[in-house]
């Protein structure tokens, strides 16, 4: 800056030395062509006002019409080459030379001055009118607090950041551009903090804090401050035409502040009907298949109850083994449900540990096995053991849905495998079968809850829905992505990677070889 | 240690149900009563503790969710004063429950809702337990052997290749054979090993020595896991 202006006063003094020279160089030989002094005084007044034009202010226009004069006086006026006046006529003449030109550069210098603030103030439109533009297509609040602190850094020629309020006492570290030093950066953000509870304006230029170095500005709606904008002004103040600006950036960003907010709050409340549409779902379908084997335990009992005496045991055993299977299917039904009252806002509450595959894999199949009829389940597992990180009781649920999935809808005779590989950083598992395969219709939403279809067994029930968009659900929160598509056996395959950390594996190899 | 016989006919052994529902009460009675074992019932804690004390039975089948006091709180009055088998047998599932129930003393943990064969099976092992068995050099069950005394265990007639730490836990799991041992009370009881005792590296041991043992290892017949509690070795 100083640099700049000492340049300014070399160019504004050089400007004015050569419009002297040279309308003295014209006056003379002019006067030498015999034109009287009255029109060499106007060759000086036409040098003053172009020395205005050309330099900033008033200043060098005054300076040229003071020195113009004595130069007058000098060269033009009787006696020549003194400063000294002999006709009283001639120092009347530069008398009134000097206020015309005072008259006539200050308003040159004046017109000047409105065209450059003209010009100025419809850079600055198109600049704050580009900003506002962009605010219109962000949405996310870390994308605003970016794009504030980006345009205001651009427009002004000082450093500015923007710290995010969390609550009404406390700021984020703040977003800053990424120019701005350790060095330059406030020690601590105690004025930051003091400006956030008090609402205020406060730092440099202000009566609060005014000895430090950078100003702060709380971003406010009518109710509420999304953050502290401060901004580095050294020991000046900030400009009014700066102000202007930096509060139309910031209240243009409280807006879409609060545009974002209110877009969140109505998806929230989305979310909520959403929810409260989801449970309602759930209660009516628990109750429908919590009746359902309930209906047939109690008619079954109160039968062999009542006709005890009358029924032959082949038909009691069949009734007892009835009761048995619809108590199981309560069973699963309640594991389940455990398992869905872990889905809290679409996410599960994982309690993950080191699991040992195997075990999962044993657990989850021995589970299924009292379920299959005549279905041959076989098991393939990697010679290693593999240890995963996961929630092994989710795990051991994804296992025996998809397991028990396969044994209700197929048909009684058809072969399910279960297999576990390691591929690259993976562990993959899948369920497949040969048991007729997934409608086309319902392959692309089969994950979602609710979708169902009849067992291909006849005397099977079909369950509400839900287990698939579970295991989707703990499969997702594991990190991995869970897959199902028809196999070229004829039957259905469901297929789950889970990523497998290398250090894990060196550190088990580590351990398996104890010598 | 010999194979075992399913004994049907403990007259003996009187069996204490300390259980507040009455139609598991009644199923667990009449079961129980079919196997020959007498049985005794109470649907409080505390009535449970006088006559676990007046009657002094063989075995408590113990709910943990009782109307007046914690199982829990049951359990260790018990432990406080005798060694009597107790097995939990509660709706429960979590497994801290579990663990904390075999580390204060119980002597299995049965979950609910639950066969009452797999049931009597462990009643079976707890009562046995307590009878006093000359220490015997050889296990053998259903092909698997092991031999104390020439350090050697063979499944099938085959020998199997063990580590020192691998047999050592094997011969803690089969001289509990038919008890679950938990994660704790095996690092406590295979010692020298502080190195690496945690339960992570535990289950990978297990892991490694099932792959020895099984033949399939996802369908283990000898060396089963309780999930998240520990282990146990089968007994019949």
């Amino acid at each position: 800056m100083k640099q700049h202006s000492y340049y300014n006063h070399i160019s504004g003094l050089l400007k004015c030395i050569l419009s002297l020279v040279l309308s003295t160089a014209v006056a003379l030989s002019l006067e030498s062509l015999g034109v009287n002094a009255i029109n060499l005084i106007l060759i000086y007044l036409i040098a003053i006002l172009l020395t205005t034009l050309e330099t900033k202010g008033y200043f060098w226009g005054a300076l040229t019409c003071i020195a113009s004069m004595f130069s007058f006086n000098f060269f033009f006026t009787e006696p020549k080459y003194t400063f000294e006046v002999s006709d009283p006529n001639y120092i009347l003449s530069l008398f009134l030379f000097l206020t015309v030109s005072f008259i006539a550069s200050t308003l040159v210098s004046r017109l000047q001055m409105h065209v450059r603030s003209s010009r100025y103030n419809e850079h600055q439109a198109h600049l704050l009118y580009e900003i506002s533009l962009g605010y219109l297509n962000i949405s996310g609040i870390a994308n605003i607090f970016d794009y504030a602190v980006k345009s205001l850094n651009e427009i002004l020629e000082y450093p500015s950041m923007i710290y995010p309020a969390k609550g009404q006492s406390e700021l984020i570290r703040p977003y800053c551009p990424d120019s701005l030093t350790i060095k330059d950066m406030p020690e601590n953000n105690t004025v930051a903090l003091w400006c956030l509870t008090n609402v205020v304006p406060c730092g440099c230029g202000t009566s609060y804090f005014p000895t430090s170095k950078w100003k702060y500005l709380p971003v406010k709606s009518s109710d509420n401050v999304f953050g502290i904008a401060a901004f580095f002004c050294g020991n000046k103040e900030i400009s009014k035409e700066d102000m202007v600006i930096i509060e139309t950036i910031l209240s243009q960003m409280a807006l879409t502040m609060e545009r974002e907010q209110m877009h969140d709050s109505q998806e929230s409340i989305r979310m909520e009907m959403q929810k409260e549409q989801l449970q309602g779902n759930i209660l009516r379908s628990i109750s429908h298949d919590l009746r359902t084997p309930l209906t047939g335990i109690a008619g079954s009992s109160n039968f062999i109850m009542e006709s005890y005496d009358r029924l032959d045991k082949k038909t009691i055993l069949g009734l007892l083994s009835d009761i048995n299977t619809d108590a199981n299917r309560l069973n699963q039904l309640a594991e389940n449900l455990l398992s869905s009252t872990r889905l809290q806002e679409g996410k599960i509450q994982l309690s993950k540990q080191e699991e040992v595959v195997d075990d999962i894999v044993y657990e989850a199949f021995h589970r299924v096995e009292k379920n299959k009829k005549k279905h041959e389940i076989s098991l393939h597992m990697p010679d290693d053991v593999i240890m995963l990180s996961m929630d092994g009781k989710l795990m051991i649920q994804v296992l025996v849905n998809l397991l028990n999935n396969a044994i209700v809808h197929t048909t009684p005779t058809a072969d399910i495998e279960l297999a576990v590989y390691r591929e690259n950083n993976y562990v993959v598992f899948s369920v497949s079968d040969n048991g007729g395969g997934i409608e086309e219709g319902i392959l692309d939403k089969i994950f979602e809850p609710f979708v169902t279809t009849p067992g291909k067994d006849p005397d099977s029930h079909h369950g509400m829905g839900l287990g698939l968009s579970i295991c989707k659900s703990i499969i997702e929160a594991h990190g991995g992505t869970l897959l199902a598509f028809n196999n070229e056996q004829g039957g259905a395959t469901f297929r789950f990677m889970l990523p497998c950390k290398k250090q894990m594996q060196s550190y088990y190899e580590k351990l398996t070889v104890p010598k | 240690m010999t194979p075992v016989q399913i004994k049907t006919n403990s007259l003996s052994d009187t069996i204490l149900i300390i259980e507040d529902d009455k139609s598991i009460t009644r199923f667990l009675t009449v079961s129980l009563q079919t196997n020959g074992y007498k049985t005794l019932c109470a649907d409080t804690g505390l009535s449970g503790i006088s006559q676990f004390f007046s009657a002094n039975p063989s075995l408590v089948l113990l709910d943990l969710g009782l109307p007046d006091v914690d199982g829990f709180e049951v359990l260790s009055q018990i432990r406080d004063k005798s060694d009597t088998p107790v097995i939990i047998v509660s709706a429960r599932d979590q497994e801290f429950n579990k663990v904390n129930a075999l580390d204060n003393g119980a002597d299995d943990y049965v979950t609910k809702p639950f066969f009452i064969g797999e049931l009597l099976a462990r009643v079976r092992v707890a009562l046995r337990k307590k009878q006093p068995k000359a220490a015997e050099d050889v296990f053998e069950l259903d092909g698997f052997r092991l031999d104390d005394k020439r350090r050697k265990v063979f499944v099938d007639g085959n020998e199997i290749h063990l580590t020192p730490m691998e047999y050592k836990l094997l011969h803690l799991l089969v001289s509990h054979a038919g008890q679950v041992l938990t994660h704790a009370y095996i690092i406590k009881n295979i010692g020298g090993y502080e190195e690496h005792a945690d339960s992570q590296s535990l289950r990978v041991f297990m892991a490694n020595l099932r792959r020895k043992i099984e033949k399939n290892t996802a369908a283990p017949r000898y060396l089963l896991t309780e999930m998240g509690v520990g282990y146990r070795f089968i007994d019949e």
